[in-house]
């Protein structure tokens, strides 16, 4: 293996043009790993954002309600804001970034740790993410639906706003549980295919 | 409370110190290594960065149980692998022209500097165009490796480095020998 030969060579006589100087790397490296850091706090702080204004919504929405079902409905959905918040908190980070000062296998074994995690995450979307608010927006439709024919007015305003939340739903499912973790798989697989090119699979 | 504020810029600075020793030192090696990833110089350019801040990242937490060197080479192979991965994906919806390494110097010898900065371009594309592992073993091994070491960044069996690497070269010299018959026609 120590043989100087021409590759060694050509390796070596190669000059890679005017790196930044120590200091200007320095201040990029900083900068860089800041702004990764300020990606992941601005991430978790609009994941429970996002479930304290929805968990608000509905509350109100389950004061204002006309009946038992539709404040039922209303606060089941205020809850699931507050559930998928402590569910993406709690299970939904991904695995942290592999420490990078890994050896090679450790890293690869790693990364699919964190794709496998994702790709898991996605297929059950439908439970942790869907389910809880889809039930919660049925019954309050149920709720408002029951109310509005009572008082002998008519109940298509709420089922035309069942069918557009009903086709959202299955758009976020279709977009989590198929188009974005097929991308997932499809980016295990290229590493897979970079690291075991031979193999296919680990 | 002062103490504890005077220790940490103490400790900022001599972490500061320390990514400025590595850098200066390691700056080539960092440069030849993001050739072997990266095809077009702003990508280069790029990966050297997403290196240098991998590096100040993992810096606090360096313990010195591996070589720095081989510690270096972890971060640097495994921040370009990934940055690989993303760079591959944009490549495939944008062609990007690759970009030699360093213009060669006119005057004597201009010839022979351009038949070896040929060569050079034909040696870094051949390696880019290797599986991930066989890359970072050749990167190591051109930077002059030993088994050992090559095994403590990868976690390859050292016996198994040099069988790769005795197959890799063949397929290197392989490589440039085509290309300069191509040429020669």
């Amino acid at each position: 293996m120590a043989d100087r030969d021409e590759l060694n060579e050509l390796w070596c006589g190669q000059s890679v043009g005017p790196p930044l100087k120590g200091e200007d790397m320095l201040a990029v490296a900083i900068e860089r790993a800041n702004r990764f850091d300020r990606t992941i706090r601005l991430r978790n702080w609009r994941e429970c954002a996002g479930g304290v204004v929805v968990a608000a919504i509905f509350a109100f929405l389950a004061w204002q309600s006309p009946n038992a079902l539709a404040r039922g409905g209303h606060l089941l959905v205020a809850a699931s804001g507050v559930w998928i918040t402590y569910y993406l908190l709690r299970y939904g980070k991904e695995p942290k970034a592999p420490p990078p000062d890994r050896n090679l296998a450790d890293f690869q074994r790693a990364l699919l740790r964190k794709y496998d995690h994702q790709i898991r995450l996605l297929k059950n979307v439908k439970y942790w993410y869907l389910l809880p608010p889809y039930v919660g927006l049925l019954l309050a439709s149920a709720g408002l639906i029951q109310a509005h024919t009572a008082k002998g007015q008519s109940a298509w305003p709420q089922l035309i706003a069942m069918a557009v939340y009903t086709a959202v739903f299955a758009f976020v499912w279709w977009l989590n549980e198929t188009y974005a973790a097929r991308k997932l798989q499809e980016k295990r697989a290229r590493l897979l295919q970079e690291m075991n090119p031979s193999n296919g699979e680990a | 409370m002062v103490a504890e504020i005077a220790g940490q810029e103490q400790h900022g600075a001599s972490l500061r110190a320390a990514f400025l020793r590595i850098y200066e030192q390691y700056a080539p090696a960092l440069g030849r290594l993001a050739g072997a990833y990266a095809a077009t110089r702003e990508d280069r350019e790029d990966l050297l960065q997403e290196i240098a801040a991998a590096l100040w990242r993992a810096l606090p937490d360096y313990r010195a149980e591996a070589s720095e060197r081989t510690w270096l080479y972890r971060i640097a192979h495994n921040v370009a692998i990934t940055a690989t991965m993303k760079q591959r994906r944009r490549a495939q919806q944008e062609v990007a022209p690759e970009t030699p390494p360093d213009p060669p110097s006119a005057g004597a010898g201009a010839e022979q500097s351009l038949l070896a900065e040929e060569k050079r371009r034909i040696l870094f594309a051949a390696i880019r165009s290797l599986p991930a592992v066989d890359r970072q073993i050749t990167v190591l091994h051109l930077e002059g490796l030993s088994g050992a070491e090559i095994e403590a960044v990868t976690g390859i069996a050292e016996g198994a480095v040099a069988t790769r690497l005795t197959r890799i070269r063949a397929k290197l010299r392989q490589a440039i020998r085509t290309q300069e018959a191509g040429d020669g026609r």
